[in-house]
């Protein structure tokens, strides 16, 4: 199924568009809604920032994946920056790598503007695949404090998840820092602080 | 409790003052780039002439993207010191992902 809207360039538009694709995706998961939503707001934005013109999103559910292209009329091609921890912009399109399990550019069809689009895989929502604890773990407490409450079921997300593989395979710098130490600590606690992230039964 | 926002994105922002006489800010609702400089207005009416650590209190704070990072980022950069309780799941996420969770103090 595919659905797409076209929104006027201002910044309501990019509410009502994550309000779009929550209604489009109101048959999937939680987390893949939250995700997408998320990125489209970052997407719109985007589009608002640097084309200041209308933007349209384009939306393709199939049984392994959704797929989202937000359209615009701006020129140059959106690049991941690494900003500095005081400089307040450029993180936008992390959010994007992250949440994503693909993403990228294309020219507009007719030889004006830009595409960005980003795909989830349904197939990699963790219900289905059963990954680790350590994975979550890693992920789910970069501050190294609190681990307990960060692991608990009802706070975990299939995208904390994604991303935290996502970021390992990357090398993400932002996850990878002092991830082994964290792991660590993590088997050190009792099990039932780190074992909740398991699910025996998918493995 | 000032309200932010037509009918599309809203938040919400309620300023106290904890023990010590530290700020204390709930922040609630939805930000993106639409009211996000309505709601910085509103904090730095706050935080005026204050310096030094501010906590803000967003476990009603239900959606924020790379916008809101960008406010708390300028806030700190300002402070020096902020504090975020009890940030929802999706809020969490987005400060993880940005890398922020230890130049922000995120508790829990």
């Amino acid at each position: 199924m595919t659905v797409s809207a076209r929104f006027v360039g201002r910044s309501a538009s990019v509410g009502e568009a994550r309000r779009f694709i929550a209604d489009a995706l109101a048959d999937l998961t939680g987390e893949i809604i939250d995700a997408a939503a998320l990125m489209v707001s970052e997407l719109a934005t985007n589009a608002l920032v640097h084309a200041a013109a209308d933007f349209e999103v384009t939306i393709d559910i199939t049984e392994r994946s959704v797929s989202v292209e937000v359209t615009d009329a701006g020129k140059g091609v959106p690049t991941l920056r690494w900003p500095e921890d005081s400089d307040p912009h450029g993180r936008g399109l992390h959010i994007v790598e992250e949440l994503s399990d693909r993403w990228g550019t294309r020219a507009g069809s007719d030889g004006s503007g830009k595409s960005v689009w980003f795909t989830i895989d349904r197939s990699t929502t963790p219900d289905r695949t059963g990954r680790t604890s350590r994975a979550r773990s890693s992920q789910a407490d970069p501050s190294g404090s609190r681990p307990w409450r960060l692991v608990r079921r009802d706070q975990r997300s299939a995208c904390r998840t994604a991303f935290a593989d996502r970021g390992r395979r990357l090398g993400h710098p932002v996850l990878r820092t002092g991830g082994l130490a964290r792991l660590q600590g993590f088997e050190r606690q009792p099990r039932e602080a780190v074992s909740i992230g398991h699910r025996p039964a998918d493995q | 409790m000032a309200e932010l926002g037509g009918k599309g994105t809203t938040a919400s922002v309620e300023g106290s003052v904890g023990p010590g006489g530290v700020p204390v800010i709930a922040v609630g609702g939805e930000i993106d780039i639409s009211n996000v400089e309505s709601v910085r207005a509103i904090i730095d009416g706050l935080l005026d002439g204050h310096s030094g650590h501010a906590v803000f209190t967003v476990d009603a704070l239900t959606f924020m993207d790379s916008s809101g990072i960008a406010l708390f980022v300028q806030i700190h950069n300002r402070l020096g010191s902020i504090e975020l309780r009890d940030p929802t799941d999706i809020v969490r996420r987005v400060i993880d992902i940005t890398g922020l969770t230890d130049t922000f103090g995120v508790i829990p």
